[in-house]
């Protein structure tokens, strides 16, 4: 059987890092798997993914629960939940059919960092996406944190 | 700005997990109604399918889409929760004809647009267990929405096919399928 999940990068900061980009993405996958498991510097921040360069036409919508209330909100971003400041938290990533060149992209994210959150994507672009970066929007990711990039065939 | 890695540098590169291995994709060409999985093995622990889809329905901006389990119309179960990017809500629907996962294929009004979701059937070769299914999909076509299900098929016979319909036209061709195997 043809290997099916392959892990394409791996890193593990060894200082703190306000960005961080996977750059020559082959096209030979169907999906991409990103996991991130780390903290913040700074809480209330989000991870924002910008594709290929660009922060443009995109639009997400998401869930969260913060053990009290529950909550859903959308813009015009591509941004994934919070890292926490206090403590180790997650995210998992899924950019489905990535290398397409006649569909959107949609990305469905999963994380939680003191909250738990469904969030769901679109990028407006039929290019496939051959850049990936990931940018805190307040403070930077802690060192230690681990950022991890899985292709799937299908 | 710092940690700017750049290129697919890793002493991982090229490994495999031999653990999560590819059963059958469907790459729609052909305009279908539905996507069926038959003659599913037997060999694994877990199901996982991964799905982009866009429908040539008319009846708004999403369709339904259906599951039913080795042919049975009756024994399914689900709770969701959802979000539409004002706020959460949340439904069950209890001893259904199927498990039918809301609004989850993009129809035909934004050209390139598609919706996305994961679903996950464990233990699915069992024959002393129900099956539970649960499911994380969701667009930004037109309405955003962002769901949760979890559902029950109340039924101990192993899985050996899955059917998916969509509720409003036809698959188009930018939909696939692909159903994977987890070992375990």
């Amino acid at each position: 059987m043809t290997a099916t999940y392959t892990p394409l990068a791996n890193t593990t900061l060894a200082a703190t890092a306000t960005q961080i980009t996977f750059g020559s993405i082959p096209a030979t996958y169907r999906d991409l798997i990103l996991v991130v498991q780390g903290s913040v510097t700074v809480g209330g921040g989000s991870t924002r993914l910008l594709y290929n360069n660009s922060a443009a036409n995109f639009s997400y919508v998401q869930m969260l629960g913060n053990g009290s209330t529950a909550v859903s909100n959308q813009a015009t971003v591509n941004d994934f939940g919070g890292l926490s400041n206090t403590g180790q938290s997650s995210l998992i990533i899924n950019i489905m059919d990535y290398s397409s060149t006649d569909t959107h992209k949609v990305t469905l994210g999963r994380a939680n960092g003191g909250f738990v959150y469904g969030i769901v994507s679109r990028w407006a672009n039929l290019n496939a996406i051959t850049t990936v970066t990931l940018q805190q929007s307040t403070g930077s990711f802690t060192i230690g944190t681990t950022f991890s990039l899985y292709g799937v065939i299908s | 700005m710092t940690g700017i890695l750049g290129g697919l540098i890793g002493s991982l590169r090229g490994a495999a997990i031999p653990a999560y291995e590819l059963i059958s994709t469907v790459d729609v060409t052909t305009a279908p109604t539905s996507i069926v999985f038959s003659s599913i093995p037997q060999t694994y622990k877990h199901l996982q399918i991964r799905w982009v889809a866009k429908s040539s329905g008319s009846t708004g901006a999403s369709s339904n889409m259906n599951i039913t389990i080795n042919g049975a119309t009756s024994g399914y179960s689900e709770h969701e929760m959802v979000g539409n990017g004002t706020a959460v809500s949340s439904t069950n629907n209890f001893n259904q004809s199927d498990i039918t996962l809301s609004r989850s294929i993009a129809q035909a009004t934004t050209t390139g647009a598609v919706s996305a979701g994961i679903l996950d059937i464990l233990d699915y070769s069992s024959t002393t267990k129900n099956k539970t299914i649960k499911a994380f999909y969701g667009l930004t076509n037109v309405e955003t929405l962002v769901r949760l299900v979890s559902g029950l098929f109340g039924n101990t016979a192993a899985i050996t096919n899955l059917t998916f319909t969509t509720g409003s036209g036809n698959f188009t061709n930018v939909t696939r399928f692909s159903l994977y195997g987890i070992k375990g």
